[in-house]
């Protein structure tokens, strides 16, 4: 997979962007937008929708970069920023209230093993069935697993971009994991790291 | 040390070293792999976890990196358009009032762009208090706008960039160059600063150009009205003198800067320009004028210092119809009317010859 360690980087541009460096907020928007893209491609399936509440979002964010502070995990908080404006755009959007569309967004993810990564024909069947019980999870609980292992969040960060408490988020992740305990296929899995 | 040996599978899963280690974080591999052996009951809860983060998988969006690209540009472009339109509005009456327009032209090395910076840091009590640059890069082929807190406006022209201090503090207002731009400078008490590698061009609140492109191994600093003065910052580092040795330049005035030799000439500009609107300079027809007076108009004209012997060229008449030529064209068709020459030495204009009786 091609997920890259947390961004340091992004931290170190983070700093430059708040003493007023616009190249430097250039450069995380940059090397963030295909994270930041997905994400708001999950929230709602519209390409140029998504692609200008990115723009708005980093507008937003330069407009405050005399006072923005510091923040532990850039990835994190854009994603948040990112869904809370996405939100409030499609509630204007749709005539709804606020508190409406807070609880009751759509979250559009689809898991699908990496089949480049699967080398054995009997473990496609396992896969196939992981991948059913994962998607027929509740949708708070897909986002949760998409930031959990798409956008590799630490529980922390998703508490924060699910506007949860962090017990609740893993609370909700041990739940989901309940779900696919009990639907576990039954045959033994082979996997990749442990070379059985 | 986490208790991984009590693990279940949402504590592997929900372990971010575990899932990166899966993802292909190969940094903790050694420790994963001696788990392993250590607790080897762990093996079948691992693997799970190990399959659900697996499976967890989502299809990326096609996104194109020329997309990416595009929409970073849209940003940047907006951002800055918003930025300039805050700006320039309140400050335009000011570029009004500034009296003076100059025209700097430094051709320069940049390298030494972070020489340069740690030594004014070194000289300044107040270098942890230092504001950070902020970094301007113009990757466009059209030149671009920054404006400075000052108010001072920067037109940044395309491969170059300037570095500057979001706010100015401090009793100077310094900027780094790499590259060539137009300053709009707001006059203040506070001296502007241009920094290019190791020369220094100074002014007070005025209008110029300065380029300085890391190719080029000397500087050279074009006037074309107002004051600037240049220096080396090397003399300044090293003799640590108050005064500060480099030259003045007033209209149609260059500094040529050599590098390596750490030297500071001053000669004209390759064409130098009227700094008045007179007609007098601008198209005259001298009939029977005594040479004297035609060159204390072309030095009032261009502003450019013309040295001569005033006693033996009093009696020189000339009869002549000056207009579009260049100031250069002017000397060399005076000098050949009386026989003499004409050489720039230090910035200033000399004219020698045998006179006229």
């Amino acid at each position: 997979m091609k997920k890259r360690p947390a961004g340091i980087d992004e931290k170190h541009l983070w700093q430059e962007y708040r003493a007023g460096n616009i190249l430097a907020l250039g450069n995380i928007m940059q090397s963030l937008y295909p994270d930041l893209f997905h994400w708001g491609m999950r929230l709602y399936g519209e390409r140029e929708f998504v692609k200008d509440c990115i723009q708005e979002v980093f507008l937003n964010l330069w407009k405050l970069h005399g006072t923005i502070g510091e923040v532990e995990n850039v990835k994190g908080y854009l994603l948040m920023v990112l869904k809370s404006h996405m939100l409030r755009e499609l509630s204007d959007k749709n005539q709804m209230l606020q508190a409406c569309i807070d609880d009751d967004y759509t979250f559009a993810v689809e898991f699908s093993a990496d089949s480049q990564m699967i080398e054995e024909e009997h473990e496609i069947y396992q896969f196939r069935t992981l991948e059913k019980v994962l998607n027929s999870l509740p949708q708070r609980q897909k986002e949760l697993i998409y930031l959990r292992f798409y956008q590799n969040l630490s529980f922390e960060q998703i508490a924060s971009v699910m506007n949860l408490g962090r017990q609740s988020a893993y609370n909700l992740f041990q739940k989901s994991l309940n779900s696919l305990r009990k639907n576990w296929p039954v045959v033994v899995l082979l996997s990749l790291l442990f070379g059985v | 040390m986490k208790n991984y040996a009590a693990y279940l599978l949402e504590d592997f899963a929900g372990d971010d070293d575990f899932r990166d280690w899966v993802h292909g974080d190969r940094r903790k591999e050694d420790f994963w792999r001696n788990f392993l052996k250590q607790y080897p009951e762990k093996a079948e809860v691992m693997q799970r976890a190990e399959q659900i983060i697996r499976a967890s998988h989502v299809a990326e969006e096609a996104l194109r990196g020329i997309e990416i690209r595009r929409e970073v540009d849209r940003f940047l472009e907006t951002a800055n358009q918003a930025h300039r339109s805050d700006t320039s509005r309140f400050h335009l009456r000011r570029w009004l009032a500034a009296a003076a327009v100059l025209l700097v032209t430094l051709l320069a090395g940049w390298q030494l762009f972070l020489r340069d910076k740690n030594v004014i840091s070194k000289n300044n009590n107040t270098l942890l208090t230092a504001p950070r640059l902020v970094q301007t890069a113009n990757d466009t082929e059209a030149p671009i706008r920054v404006a400075l807190a000052d108010g001072s406006v920067v037109v940044l022209s395309p491969k170059s960039s300037i570095g500057y201090p979001s706010e100015f503090k401090g009793a100077e207002r310094k900027v780094y160059l790499k590259g060539e731009a137009v300053f709009s400078v707001t006059r203040s008490s506070r001296p502007f600063m241009v920094c290019t590698g190791d020369m220094v061009t100074k002014v007070l609140g005025t209008r110029f150009v300065v380029r300085a492109f890391e190719q080029d191994k000397k500087i050279s600093v074009q006037v074309q009205s107002g004051k600037v003065s240049v220096y080396s910052t090397k003399q300044v580092a090293s003799a640590n003198v108050r005064e500060r040795s480099g030259v003045i330049l007033t209209a149609n005035q260059a500094a040529i800067f050599e590098k390596e030799q750490n030297l500071v000439s001053k000669t004209l500009v390759a064409n130098p320009v009227p700094i008045t609107k007179d007609s007098k300079v601008a198209n005259h027809e001298y009939d029977e004028v005594s040479l004297p007076v035609i060159l204390r108009e072309l030095e009032k004209g261009y502003g450019i210092a013309i040295q001569f012997d005033e006693e033996s060229f009093r009696k020189c008449r000339i009869t002549a119809n000056l207009s579009n030529e260049t100031l250069f064209e002017k000397l060399d068709l005076l000098c050949k009317t009386v026989s003499a020459s004409y050489e720039i030495v230090d910035g200033q204009i000399t004219i020698a010859g045998p006179g006229c009786h």
